[in-house]
């Protein structure tokens, strides 16, 4: 993976240079103070980006995401909406990995609600993401309230996705 | 957000945080080698740089826009839409925000940390998050309406919608009860 520019990446420089260019105009001393706003910020993240990529690197190396497949059909009912959203809280990557193991779940026999916790799971959980971003960037304490506040989200949605399924 | 400081924790619940990432790091690393062998953990470091390389150019425009912003919003503004005082508007909008933010965490991660610099409050942090990771339109329309169809995403488009309110009002309760700071 090397630095090639993609949308999102091209959408930050852009609001980087006019955020840049409206604190040059209005001068007074902001482009110090967002200087010296962005340096503290880097103190902070520069020792924790590392140690977070050395973690996710690591797990992702031990992951046995193989075994899962059996585990969430449509019959595991509860238990099964409870694995899968724990097993999509592992899933150690972006949507373009994240859904591709969802498919190959569904195809081996996943149920619905399962799935549905899996995706949520990976969504809330995203190991990966919380690593290499949340934790770095936003702190312990932030990192830990958000997980206590969406943590019930994934069997929940699972549990929905049942009822309505039920219902149809 | 007491006197408007930013919003970095103490030098010491900081290094803290630091001492505990290394400990996990360690152990996850001993995981690794026990599991893998050396090969695997060279390999897995290997993979690092590469990430490293890869995100050190997008932290420094990241981290130069969080401290830009958070210079340049005033701050009653961010909290008037989504600080402590706005009430039920402010899991509303920042439901709708989460849902309209494209890309991955490389985007909306800078953006909280920004919004929150200026003057956001947790609730409505946690409640955008989790918005923006269960209701992404520009992922549903991405992988998931072409991978399982639209009935599937409809579903779980449904079931998900709660899920930000909900964890916007829990960050809430669990701040008032623990009396945190945040």
């Amino acid at each position: 993976m090397s630095f090639a520019p993609d949308l999102p990446t091209i959408f930050l420089i852009v609001l980087a240079a006019v955020l840049f260019g409206v604190a040059a105009v209005k001068g007074e001393g902001r482009l110090g103070e967002a200087f010296k706003a962005t340096a503290k910020l880097f103190r902070m993240v520069g020792f924790r980006l590392p140690l977070a990529l050395m973690l996710a690197g690591f797990l992702s190396q031990v992951m046995p995401s193989e075994l899962v497949g059996d585990s969430i059909g449509a019959e595991t009912g509860l238990l099964g909406i409870v694995i899968a959203s724990v097993v999509g809280g592992m899933v150690p990557s972006g949507p373009f990995v994240s859904f591709p193991i969802a498919l190959t779940l569904f195809k081996s026999g996943a149920g619905i609600p399962q799935l549905i916790a899996f995706v949520s799971g990976w969504g809330i959980f995203a190991a990966h993401r919380v690593l290499i971003y949340e934790w770095p960037l936003m702190g312990l304490r932030f990192t830990a309230l958000r997980i206590a506040a969406s943590g019930l989200a994934p069997p929940l949605t699972g549990l929905l996705a049942m009822a309505i399924l039920k219902i149809y | 957000m007491a006197g408007g400081e930013m919003p970095i924790r103490k030098p010491s619940s900081e290094s803290r945080s630091l001492f505990i990432l290394a400990g996990i790091v360690g152990v996850s690393g001993l995981l690794c080698y026990a599991v893998k062998g050396t090969d695997g953990v060279v390999a897995s470091l290997e993979g690092d740089l590469a990430l490293l390389a890869a995100l050190v150019p997008r932290m420094i425009v990241a981290l130069a826009i969080a401290g830009l912003v958070q210079v340049l919003v005033p701050k009653d503004l961010v909290g008037r839409w989504l600080g402590d005082a706005s009430g039920y508007r402010s899991y509303i909008l920042a439901t709708v925000a989460g849902m309209a933010t494209p890309g991955g965490p490389m985007l909306s991660f800078p953006l909280v940390l920004a919004l929150k610099a200026a003057g956001a409050n947790t609730p409505a942090l946690i409640t955008y998050l989790t918005s923006w990771s269960l209701l992404g339109l520009h992922r549903i329309v991405m992988w998931e309406i072409p991978l399982f169809g639209t009935e599937f995403a409809a579903v779980r488009f449904l079931v998900s919608l709660p899920m930000p309110f909900m964890a916007g009002l829990i960050t809430a309760a669990l701040i008032a009860r623990l009396k945190l700071r945040t």
